[in-house]
């Protein structure tokens, strides 16, 4: 029998196949058909819509298929714009910064925790370090506001401060504490929920382990260098790997809310999210879409290469 | 373990653990603490002495401000009461009904949805492009911003979709030889086995929704389409220009005074505060089925 004998039916069988099934599931395929729907409409269009950052898009366009083509004149004009480096410097800073010092927090906690014997002081210290999670960034500037107040006798850090003798600083307000604050109210709004789930990937290990290494002589540091953290370290590794993409982001939300409006601080805070977000009030669109697709190919690029460099560590990666 | 008798550096170790924690729990809880008791502070005191740390004196005067009509925080409670009710709603049907179908081996192109569905998570459009489909689509300045460009999220999508796979299919398939159809077997059998899971994702969704900002920034010019947290903000912002010397305010609008803004971020917890402590369980449940699941 010749092969083309034995396709033809086959495509006709496969074809029918295909309708079948999609009969057979018709109920599956409308519950399906809503998500797909919604992915297609507001995740993969505007996808599209980064053509802009390629062509002079004004406010009154219909659509991201109007205006004419300029390649890429906007991304040429933002690397040379003095104003780059500030950004750029600001963005990789902040992120490093609560990267180096934001990272080890939740897990400094977990390892703390671990160690309290009384059951109730430790779910009482746990329950109260998320608090912060569920606040929004708003409400907790607006408590920021009064605490580091400098005014009218200072709120209450003012008057530390000054009991133990030193000058009061408003250090949410001030252009030379600010990165430290941004990265200290970030520890101070994370590190309860970040420590969950190394707290439970620690109260999973095995306690002959830790005794058979006591019998060893270990001690205390010892037996978390040794036992405690290679356990949390496939963990650790698929957070750095999500965290590395987010390195870019470098806190948004909380940026905007903290910082918000006030200029004195945008040379040593603002990042590229905050200067893309004014580009959208300015209605400068294709530059600043040019701005965040910059962003954007930086944090593929990272998540990228931090799941490389974990697949050769030897622990497995995220994709 | 099975050390008995505690060294000297074990006490000392233990001694300085507690105290660290207990440290952490104090900075954790004193902002909120500072903050209510400086919402109860009579006007006299403030006038005097700035904000105090301790709690003095008790006035609800600047609830009643914040209670009233002028404050913009009861137009801001309602709208976000809505969006939250309605969006977890919109947001949990939608993502189950995508879990399910995606947890169906049989479903066309399931691969092909899924990586699509997952490269949305490291790649987007962006702010601009997406706020100009907003813009396009006729949302901007309706209540749907709010609602519909963030309802689904891949992330969940995938917590339902193995919540789903690991309902045994023994369970579908006697269904379906005494006759059940499909839609029979979603609503009867498998949505009241999902209940746990549908349970944590509407409360994550509400949270984020409660506490969402950001959108009705960029998307509501309409004061009265406003939610909660961005009257709070305008409310804080107007204030915090006081705070951080900026100068340059508009003389003719008084800014509220802090105690009246102590009130409104207080009255902007309090269901957070109230519902917390015994939600929160919940939530850490939730959070360890999906970092087991990843």
């Amino acid at each position: 029998m010749s092969t083309r004998a034995n396709t033809i039916p086959n495509t006709i069988e496969a074809k029918k196949t295909l309708w079948v099934r999609f009969k057979q599931d018709k109920f599956l395929y409308l519950l399906l058909l809503p998500g797909v729907i919604y992915f297609v409409i507001f995740h993969y269009f505007p996808m599209y819509g980064v053509v802009i950052a390629f062509k002079d898009y004004q406010p009154w366009h219909d659509g991201f298929f109007a205006g004419e083509w300029v390649g890429f004149k906007h991304f040429v004009r933002f690397f040379k714009s003095a104003y780059f480096v500030t950004l750029l410097r600001n963005t990789v800073v902040i992120s490093c910064l609560k990267m180096f010092f934001g990272f080890p927090a939740p897990i400094l906690l977990a390892l703390l925790l671990n160690e309290v014997g009384n059951r109730v002081f430790k779910k009482t210290v746990q329950t109260v370090s998320y608090l912060p999670h569920f606040v929004s960034w708003i409400v907790i500037a607006g408590m920021i506001g009064p605490i580091f107040s400098t005014q009218l006798g200072g709120g209450i850090v003012a008057k530390i401060v000054t009991f133990f003798g030193g000058t009061p600083v408003n250090y949410f307000a001030d252009a030379r504490y600010v990165r430290a604050a941004l990265v200290a109210s970030e520890i101070w709004k994370g590190i309860g929920w970040g420590s969950i789930i190394y707290l439970a990937a620690i109260s999973g290990i095995d306690p002959q382990l830790y005794d058979a290494a006591i019998i060893d002589g270990a001690g205390r540091v010892r037996q978390a260098w040794s036992i405690t953290l290679p356990t949390i370290r496939p963990m650790i590794v698929i957070l750095v790997i999500l965290n590395m993409g987010n390195l870019i982001n470098a806190g948004f939300e909380q940026i905007l809310a903290l910082v918000g409006d006030n200029a004195t601080l945008y040379a040593k805070a603002d990042i590229i999210d905050t200067y893309v977000y004014r580009g959208l009030q300015s209605a400068n669109f294709s530059f600043n879409t040019a701005v965040g697709l910059f962003k954007g190919v930086i944090a593929l690029i990272l998540t990228y290469s931090a799941n490389r460099l974990a697949k050769m560590a030897g622990e497995e990666g995220l994709f | 373990m099975g050390i008995f008798i505690k060294s000297k550096q074990r006490i000392a170790f233990e001694i300085i653990n507690y105290t660290v924690l207990t440290l952490l729990g104090l900075l954790t809880v004193y902002p909120f603490f500072y903050i209510m008791i400086n919402s109860v502070l009579p006007e006299e005191i403030h006038a005097a002495q700035g904000l105090v740390f301790f709690p003095k004196g008790f006035s609800l005067a600047s609830y009643s401000v914040v209670f009233s009509r002028a404050s913009g925080i009861g137009q801001g409670y309602k709208i976000t009461i809505y969006i939250t009710i309605v969006g977890t709603l919109i947001s949990v049907i939608l993502t189950a009904a995508m879990g399910y179908a995606l947890s169906k081996k049989r479903i066309i192109a399931r691969k092909v949805i899924i990586s699509g569905v997952v490269f949305t998570m490291w790649f987007g459009g962006g702010l601009i492009p997406t706020y100009l489909l907003v813009r396009d689509v006729g949302m901007l300045n309706t209540l749907w911003a709010l609602m519909i460009p963030n309802a689904i999220s891949a992330w969940n999508v995938f917590l339902m979709k193995n919540y789903f796979l690991s309902i045994p299919d023994s369970l579908e398939e006697s269904a379906k030889l005494d006759g059940a159809n499909d839609i029979l077997i979603f609503f009867r059998i498998v949505v009241p086995l999902a209940k746990p899971i549908i349970a944590t994702i509407a409360l994550f969704v509400s949270v984020q929704i409660w506490n969402n900002w950001f959108m009705a920034l960029i998307y509501i010019n309409d004061p009265s389409k406003y939610p909660l947290q961005l009257v709070l903000r305008d409310i804080i912002s107007f204030t915090q220009l006081k705070f951080t010397d900026m100068g340059g305010m508009d003389k003719n609008r008084l800014p509220p005074s802090d105690i009246v803004v102590a009130a409104a971020i207080v009255v902007s917890i309090l269901p957070i505060l109230f519902v917390y402590p015994f939600v929160q369980k919940y939530f850490v449940k939730g959070l360890m089925i999906g970092s087991l699941k990843a």
